[in-house]
C-alpha cells in the first residue's frame, strides 16, 4: 500500500525519480491504464456532479416522474462517454508523443509513451479536489474552481509527461516538453482545420 | 511511523479518488435545486452601469408604472424620499463588443395623467418609485426585470416577458393581482402578504420557460389552478407537495378546505406550454 502511495506522490513530487524506478522495475500497461481510467472516472463524476446534477435537480420536477431516472441515466452516459473518450486521447496522444519523441532522437518503443501519459494523469487530482470543494459553493464558483483546476492540473500534466518522455526516450526536458505539447496542438488544430473549408465558402 | 513527502502527496491523491467517488452522492444532498435559474435569471445588470441621466418627479396620489424594455433592463426599487420618483439611465457593459454589431439605443421617459411610462432598448433604467402611491405597474420586458418593493398599495401587476426574466420580490402585499406572462424566459419570485381580506389572484403562463417562486400568506386559504401542455412542475404548500404535474396534457387543481367560505384567500393559476415552475407556499 504504501508503495503505491509513494508512487502516486512521487510522480508529482520527484517525477523523474519515480519514471527511473518505473522503467527499471520494467512496469507493463495494467497500472497506467488502471490509474487513467479511475483518473478519468473521478474527474467526470467531479464534473457531472458540479454541473448536470445541480441542473438536473431543477429540471426533474419538469419531467414528471421520469426526472430521476433520466437524470442517472444521462449521469452514467456522461461518465461513460468521458472515460471512454479519456481512453481513445490516451491512445491518440501516445502514438503521436511517440512519433515526436522519436522524431526528436528518442530511443525506446510506442509503450513507454502510453506508461508516461497513463501515469502523468494523476494529475488531475487538483481538479478533482477543486471540483469536490465546488459541490458546497454557488453555480457559478464552482465553475470557476472546475476552470482553475482545470489549467492547473493540464500544466502538471504537461510537466509530469515532458519528464516522463524525457526519461523514457532519453532525450533533454525540452525536447521532452515539445514531445508532449506538440501532439496536443496537431489535435486543436484538427477542428480548425475541418471548419476551414467552410470559412472559405462562407467569405465566397 | 514518519511519512514520506511521496507518501503524504500519494494519499491526498488517493483521498482525491475517494472524493470524486463520492461526489455525486455529495452533489445530491448539498444542490439547491433552484440555484441553476436564480443564478442564469437573476437581475444581470448590477455591476459596473455607466450614468447616463436621470429625471425626478414629485408625486402626491397614486399613480401606474409603465415599463416598456427591449433589450436592455429595468428595475424598480423604493425611494428614499417619501414623494419622489426618480428615473435613471444607465449604460451596460456589452460581454463581447467585439461580436456585437451596434444596438439600437433609445430612451424615453415620460410622466403624465399620473402614469410614469418608460421606454428603454439597450439601456439599463432604475425607477425608485415611493411605494404609497404605486397602484399598477405593467410592464412589457425582452430583457431583464427585478422589482423590489413594498407593494401594500398595489393593485395590479402585470409583466409581460418575451425573452428575458423576471426577477420579482414584493412584500406586504394585499388582495392584488399577479400576473407573469413568459414566453421564453424565466422569472424568481418572492411575495409576501400581509392582511388583506378578499381574494388575491397569481396568474402565471409560461409558453417556453421556467421560474420559481415562493410565495407567505399567513393565514390565507389556497386554491391552485394547473395546466401543463409539455413539461411539468410542483406546488409545495407549508413544504408538502400538493400538486406534481408532467407530460403532455394535464390539468390539476388544488384547494383548502373552506376555500369558499375563507375572508382570506389566494387564488394561483397556472398555465405552462413547453416548459417547468417549482412554486412553493407558506401560510
Amino acid at each position: 500500500m504504501i508503495d503505491i502511495l509513494a508512487d502516486l506522490g512521487g510522480l508529482i513530487v520527484s517525477p523523474r525519480q519515480t519514471f527511473k524506478i518505473i522503467f527499471a522495475e520494467k512496469r507493463g500497461l495494467l497500472q497506467p491504464a488502471l490509474i487513467l481510467l479511475v483518473m478519468m472516472t473521478v474527474l467526470s463524476l467531479v464534473t457531472i456532479a458540479n454541473v448536470a446534477i445541480r441542473f438536473m435537480g431543477f429540471v426533474s420536477p419538469f419531467m414528471g416522474g421520469f426526472g430521476g431516472v433520466l437524470s442517472a441515466f444521462l449521469g452514467l452516459i456522461s461518465v461513460a462517454g468521458m472515460v471512454i473518450g479519456g481512453a481513445i486521447l490516451w491512445l491518440i496522444l501516445g502514438l503521436l508523443t511517440h512519433v515526436f519523441a522519436k522524431v526528436f532522437g528518442g530511443k525506446g518503443d510506442v509503450e513507454k509513451a502510453f506508461i508516461v501519459l497513463g501515469y502523468a494523469t494523476v494529475s488531475f487530482f487538483i481538479y478533482v479536489i477543486l471540483g469536490f470543494i465546488g459541490l458546497f459553493t454557488n453555480f457559478l464558483i464552482s465553475i470557476g474552481l472546475l476552470t482553475v483546476g482545470l489549467l492547473i492540473s493540464v500544466i502538471l500534466w504537461i510537466i509530469v509527461a515532458s519528464v516522463g518522455v524525457s526519461e523514457a526516450y532519453g532525450i533533454s526536458l525540452g525536447r521532452g516538453l515539445a514531445s508532449v505539447i506538440l501532439p496536443l496542438i496537431v489535435l486543436s488544430l484538427i477542428p480548425f482545420l475541418m471548419t476551414l473549408p467552410f470559412m472559405f465558402m462562407t467569405w465566397w | 511511523m514518519v511519512l514520506r513527502k511521496e507518501e503524504v502527496v500519494g494519499i491526498i491523491v488517493l483521498a482525491s479518488m475517494i472524493l470524486g467517488l463520492i461526489a455525486p452522492i455529495v452533489a445530491y444532498s448539498v444542490a439547491k435545486p433552484a440555484e441553476v435559474p436564480e443564478a442564469m435569471f437573476q437581475f444581470p445588470f448590477t455591476g459596473k452601469l455607466k450614468y447616463v441621466t436621470s429625471e425626478t418627479y414629485s408625486v402626491s396620489e397614486e399613480f401606474e408604472v409603465v415599463l416598456d424594455v427591449s433589450g436592455g433592463g429595468a428595475e424598480i426599487l423604493e425611494s428614499e424620499k417619501e414623494n419622489e420618483v426618480k428615473v435613471e439611465i444607465y449604460e451596460y457593459p456589452a460581454f463581447f463588443p467585439f461580436f456585437r454589431k451596434p444596438a439600437v439605443k433609445e430612451y424615453n421617459i415620460e410622466f403624465a395623467d399620473n402614469v410614469l411610462h418608460v421606454t428603454i432598448s439597450g439601456y439599463v433604467a432604475k425607477v425608485y418609485v415611493p411605494p404609497k402611491f404605486v397602484k399598477r405597474i405593467s410592464s412589457v420586458v425582452s430583457g431583464g426585470l427585478s422589482v423590489k418593493i413594498d407593494a401594500g398599495n398595489v393593485e395590479t401587476c402585470d409583466f409581460k416577458v418575451t425573452s428575458g426574466g423576471v426577477e420579482l420580490d414584493l412584500s406586504n402585499l394585499r388582495n392584488s393581482t399577479i400576473s407573469i406572462n413568459i414566453s421564453g424566459g424565466g422569472f424568481s419570485g418572492k411575495l409576501s402578504y400581509g392582511d388583506y381580506v378578499g381574494e388575491a389572484k397569481i396568474i402565471i403562463y409560461i409558453s417556453g420557460g421556467g421560474g420559481r417562486m415562493d410565495i407567505e400568506n399567513m393565514g390565507a386559504k389556497v386554491k391552485v389552478d394547473a395546466a401543463i401542455s409539455g413539461g411539468g412542475g410542483t406546488v409545495e404548500v407549508n413544504g408538502v407537495t400538493v400538486l406534481s404535474l408532467g407530460g403532455a396534457s394535464v390539468t390539476k387543481t388544488y384547494t383548502d378546505e373552506g376555500f369558499d367560505e375563507a375572508f382570506k384567500k389566494l387564488l394561483l393559476s397556472i398555465d405552462v406550454s413547453g416548459g417547468g415552475f417549482q412554486i412553493g407556499i407558506r401560510k
